[in-house]
Formats: structure tokens, sequence, C-alpha cells
């Protein structure tokens, strides 16, 4: 007890000193809360370790929590103010986040980051991808730092049993897949996933000002397609018996299960697809598909990671500070080297490592039929509730008034005002 | 005489038959989940119900804890929050049945019929109040915030407990209030020795409420500190769409040690505890 009392004390004594001899300002522990995914968390622990390196002169009391990337915005909007002061989000959530007053608008800080770190917002947004870079801006402004380019999907596939030829298309890649007695599997009942047969006949989606989502499915596209015939073509994919719709969610169980051949995912299925396929592994782009009587190419849904600041952050520029060391080069070097995270930094995309990365490589040769996905909360039931259409065989292929009709469906679900 | 005979043993073989197929159906989510705890795959795999290969390493993997999974430490959390609420809505669920039983005062009963009125409605409606009140009092993210949640209106549960407490003859209370006793006496020295089934059961049900409760730990514990978790949560968060593949059997093996200590002190406290809740129902 005595003893306590005599540290406290002398710590009292420190503190004083301390204050009494200028800077205080300076002397003061900065404290800030930053949230990432559970499985960043060494990672995080590391970066975060590397920043107050980087400035010694300030002492920091940086807490790091967990909450997925995937649910950030969620539980970010349900208590802004107890949310952390720096936070990981995918890139769909941003336009809720920005809409909600969640996100700092970086351009306001622009001048302390040049100040502090030497370098200006355009800095940052010429040493990343121009996609991750728009996709992080709203209404022309940086809301969030770039950090990971890696949310989109591919084709995996056993090079044991399917050539590169046969990957090509998506009826080859069937035919081969049912001679092999194997399956092809891929998500239709989500509208992350089926807007791809959309996206790469020359359909958009858009979202307008007011937060409802503008969709033109259901009539011609840019690319001189109807709806009706981009549906015709994926309910032929559907309907061959070599074809397996996976549920949402429930694709790394299929691939352990060993009935796939190939199998539509992203990144975060590379080490399931490594152990199922082994010495098969393989990657590539997404195939080409059967529409009217040419091959289109099938888009996909590019999707980012970012790192954004809390805008009820208590120490802003420190807040901005530690995004963007968490987001710069080294960091994503070190995210691609612990995880094997796609980043967005040039810099870094076009190092060799990154390069031999079976998934990412294919990411990237995918990416250039990637769209940046803008819709509203509105889209995503009867998107999902059309793949589920199709999935089952629900519509037939010869009733074109009926999808015709599923179709008007879909897009006044989606274009539905918000209440 | 012989043919009701072959009937009621007909009918013997037909309920138990019916009794085992439901208990069948009733058991195969639980017998999954012990086999699947001890799959030697670490991912989500549906298309066996025996794992391929046993191995117990996902217990062991759940004692040598990660940044992901830190199982002994929210066990600890859960264990500790579980142990001060048992202790303190233990005593006021028998205080509140002793006073609503034992003592005479007016309003007692529009104050019993309030209580139970107040007990019917879903404790979550007041979650959100309940959310920020602790929040302007600086409780959320503190365990002294989600005891306070879990025992504050535990005492509206003591219907059951004054249903015992009823059956205590009343001679006995007269007696001790005769011999100068005090109302607190009493309830130590007379009516709580007598009524050990009762205690056992309130013990365990105010143990099980934090040890299985999700929903008010999880708003409460919100600044995602992982160390800070409580079981559910923790257990949760394994889920995660891009941690399931490395920890669903983790999970289901930390499924299964959660229950481990309930079983325990439902075995020791089984006898008890069938008196006690049958004890108290006898006069409502």
């Amino acid at each position: 007890m005595k003893m306590s009392k005599k540290v406290a004390a002398s710590v009292l004594a420190a503190a004083m000193a301390l204050s009494m001899t200028g800077a205080a300002s300076a002397e003061e522990t900065i404290s800030l809360t930053l949230w990432g995914a559970e499985e960043d968390q060494a990672l995080l622990a590391e970066l975060v370790e590397g920043f107050k390196e980087a400035y010694p002169d300030q002492s920091f009391d940086i807490q790091i929590g967990v909450e997925s990337e995937s649910t950030a915005k969620d539980t970010v909007l349900t208590d802004i103010e107890a949310a952390a002061d720096v936070y990981a989000f995918a890139s769909d959530q941003i336009y809720d986040l920005v809409k909600a007053g969640a996100l700092a608008k970086l351009d306001d800080y622009g001048e302390a980051l040049q100040g502090v770190a030497g370098k200006t917002l355009d800095d940052v947004k010429a040493a990343n991808d121009a996609g991750s870079v728009e996709a992080a801006s709203v209404d022309g402004s940086l809301y969030a730092f770039p950090m990971a380019g890696d949310n989109g999907f591919f084709l995996y596939y056993d090079s044991s049993v399917l050539s590169e030829e046969d990957v090509a298309s998506w009826d080859s890649l069937l035919a081969a897949a049912e001679a092999a007695g194997k399956q092809v599997g891929m998500t239709l009942a989500s509208g992350w996933y089926n807007a791809s047969f959309f996206y790469g006949a020359g359909f958009t989606t858009g979202l307008n000002e007011d937060g409802t989502t503008a969709i033109d499915w259901n009539g011609t596209s840019a690319d001189g397609y109807t709806g009706v015939q981009v549906v015709q073509s994926m309910l032929n994919i559907a309907g061959n018996p070599a074809f397996m719709a996976v549920a949402d969610g429930d694709i790394s169980n299929q691939l352990a299960s060993g009935a796939l051949c190939a199998v539509v995912s992203g990144t975060w299925d590379a080490v399931t697809a490594q152990e199922v396929y082994g010495d098969g592994y393989a990657a590539t782009k997404l195939p080409t598909y059967t529409l009217g009587e040419e091959q289109v190419q099938q888009g996909s849904v590019a999707g980012y990671k970012f790192v954004g600041v809390n805008a009820y952050a208590d120490n802003f520029g420190w807040a901005v500070m530690l995004a963007d060391y968490l987001t710069n080069e080294a960091s994503q070097q070190a995210r691609f080297d612990q995880r094997e995270i796609g980043p967005t930094n040039l810099t870094v995309v076009e190092s060799d490592s990154v390069k031999a990365n079976t998934a990412i490589a294919a990411l990237a040769e995918q990416s250039p039929y990637g769209v940046v996905q803008l819709v509203g909360g509105k889209y995503w039931d009867p998107a999902a509730t059309m793949g589920e259409l199709i999935a089952q065989g629900k519509l037939s292929v010869d009733d074109e008034a009926g999808i015709q009709e599923a179709l008007d469906t879909l897009v006044e679900g989606v274009t539905a005002p918000i209440e | 005489m012989k043919k009701m005979k072959s009937s009621r043993t007909s009918s013997i073989v037909l309920h138990n038959l019916l009794i085992a197929f439901l208990a069948f159906f009733w058991l195969i989510p639980i017998i999954w989940l012990v086999c699947t705890s001890f799959s030697a795959y670490s991912g989500m795999n549906t298309s066996t119900f025996f794992p391929q290969e046993w191995s117990i390493v996902n217990y062991g993997k759940l004692f040598h804890p990660d940044t992901v999974a830190q199982f002994p430490q929210w066990f600890m959390n859960t264990f500790i929050i579980a142990c001060f609420t048992c202790v303190i809505s233990t005593m006021f669920v028998l205080m509140v049945a002793y006073a609503t039983s034992v003592m005479r005062f007016p309003m007692r009963k529009p104050l019993m019929n309030i209580a139970v009125i107040l007990n019917l409605f879903p404790g979550m409606l007041a979650m959100i109040a309940v959310y920020f009140i602790l929040k302007s009092f600086n409780l959320t993210n503190s365990y002294i915030g989600l005891i306070m949640v879990y025992s504050a209106s535990s005492g509206l549960g003591y219907l059951i407990a004054k249903g015992f407490f009823d059956t205590v003859p009343r001679a006995l209370c007269e007696a001790a209030r005769i011999d100068g006793c005090s109302e607190a006496r009493i309830f130590w020295q007379v009516i709580l020795p007598m009524s050990r089934p009762i205690i056992v059961y309130t013990v365990i049900s105010s143990f099980l409420v934090p040890w299985m409760d999700f929903v008010y730990a999880k708003m409460i514990l919100n600044a995602g500190i992982s160390t800070k978790y409580t079981v559910a949560i923790g257990l949760y968060k394994m889920l995660d769409k891009s941690l399931i593949n490395s920890y669903f059997t983790q999970f289901c093996a930390g499924g299964v040690l959660v229950s481990i200590p309930i079983s325990v002190l439902f075995f020791i406290m089984q006898k008890f505890y069938v008196e006690g809740i049958t004890g108290g129902a006898v006069k409502g």
C-alpha cells in the first residue's frame, strides 16, 4: 500500500514536471481505436507498432478491435459514436456510410496529411488503382483510403480435369465437366454473382441521388442485347446437368466435398481451393457465355476494401494519419505477404510476388471486365429471387413473355422508392 | 383378460417407439455437433454426417489461443460475469419471494401483479433504451454494465420461489417473530435453511442467463476488443465468412465445452432441481 502510494506520487510528480516543461500538447497521449477483420489482427498490431515508430515524438494509445469488413456498416451505423475512429469496410458500404455521416471527408484533412506525412491526397490517389479511388469517392470527394482490391470473383478450376481451352467458355467448361463426371459451381441466388451475366452483356445498375437504384435489365443493353436473351443464356447454363447452383455462402463447403471441378468464387476461397485441387489448382478469368449467337465475356463485380475515418473521431488528424499509414505501399505489401490480400497500390500490384499469385493474377485478368456495382438496399432481395428462379428452372427458355414478366418484376422491385 | 394385457403391452411398445423416434430427431443435432468437433478437418463439410477423419486437435487448438480464438479468456470472462450475476440475482429473487410470501404490507397484491405483468414483456423491448442509458453512464463495454443488465430485473421472476416459501409452515415464522427475530433473521435462519431445493433452482437458472445470452452481450460489448468477449460472441465471430473455413470445427468444439459447466452443475444439483420446480408448483 505504502509502496503503491510512493509510485503514484512519483508518477504524478513526473507528469507535472512534464506538463510544466512546455509543449504540453505534444506530450498528450493520443488515443485511437481501430477496427479490422479478425484474421487481420496480428498484422494490424504489427502495422500499428510501425505507425508508432514512424512518429516517435508522439505517444499513442491505439486499441485494436475486431469488426469484419463485410459487417462494418451495420455495426458502425448501430451507434456511430461508439464505433472505432478508424475502420475497414467493403466498398459497397460507402454510400450508406457517407449518407449517415459516418465517414469523414478526407479533402478537409489533406493539409494535415501533407504537413505530417509529407504527401498530398493527390499522391494517395495517384498511388492507387484508379478504379479503387473512384469507388472510394462520393461526388468527387475522397472518403476512404483504398486498402485491398480483391473483393471480386473469378474462376477456380482443377487443371488435372480441365484444360485451358475448356475454361474459356461456359459451353466447353460444362461439356468437359460432364465428361469427367464432375460439376461446375456458381452462386446464382445472389445479386452480387448473378449480375455478372448482365454486366457482361452491357447492362448497368446505378444509384440515384435519393438512394434508389437505377436498373435497365428488362430492356435492351448498350451492346444491343435484351435482358430476355441474357436470362435465356443463364437458363441454358443452369439447366445443364454439370452445373451446380450453390447457395450463397456455401461455396467453400461444396468445394471441400470434392464434387466441383471448377467454381466461381473469390480470394477468400483460395486456401480451400488449393487444398482440394492440390497440384491441379488453377484460376483464371470468368469464361465467356453464349448470348444469342455470340460469345460474350462474363462480367464481374469489382469490389474493394477501404479504411475510413469516423466522422465522430476525437483526434481527426491522427486518425487520418493512421488510416493512411495502414494503406500505404509498405502496409499493402505486408498485407499481401502475410495474408495474400490483393493490393490496390500500383507499385505493389506490379511486384513479382503479387503477379506470381494464382488467385490474384486471375483477379487481375478479370478486372478489365469488372464493374463497380452501384446499387441501393432495395436491389439485393429481388436480384436474389431472380437468381433463385433461374437456378431452380422455374422459368422456361422458350417462354419469352414469362421471362420478360420476371424481369419487369425485378426492375419494379429494385427501383421501388425508399419509404 | 389376456387380450387386455396384450393391448396394454402393445400400447407401451408404441409409446416407447414414439419417444425413441422423437428422441432420435432431437438428438441428431447434438450428436452431429459432438462428432464434428472431433473432426480433423478445420472447415465446414456437410457431405458426410460423420467426419472422415477423427481427431482431438480442435480441443487442443482452443486452449492455444491465437488472435481469433481466445477461448480460455472468453470462458473466464463469461464465468466471472455468470458468478456475479448468479449471486446478485439469486439474492434478489429470494428476497422478493420472501417479502411477497411471508411479510404482509399494504400494496402487496398490486405490487405482485405489476411484477408479474412486467415480467411478461419480452426484455428485448427495452434493449435500445438500456443501451443508451448504459452509454450515458459510461457503462458500455464493461462487465459491470452487463452484470447490471442481467441481474437488475431478475427479482421479477420471484413467482416460483414464492410458491415454495408458501409451503413453509407459517407457524415457524410466527414462533420466530414472537421470540424477537427480525425479518432478516427469519429470512436467513428460518426460511432459507428449509428451502434448499428452491435455492438450487434459482442458482442454476440465474447462472444460465449470462451463460447463454448473446443479444445483450453483443450490444453492450461493442468496442470489438476480442479479449473482452464472452463465449457466445467469441464463438459467433468464428463463423465470419472469411473465418469459417478454418474455424468451424473449433467452433463446434467450443460449443461442446460451453455445455460442460452447465451439465456439471445440473448433475450435482439434479435431485434438488426437480424438487425445486415441483415444490414451487404445488401452491402457485
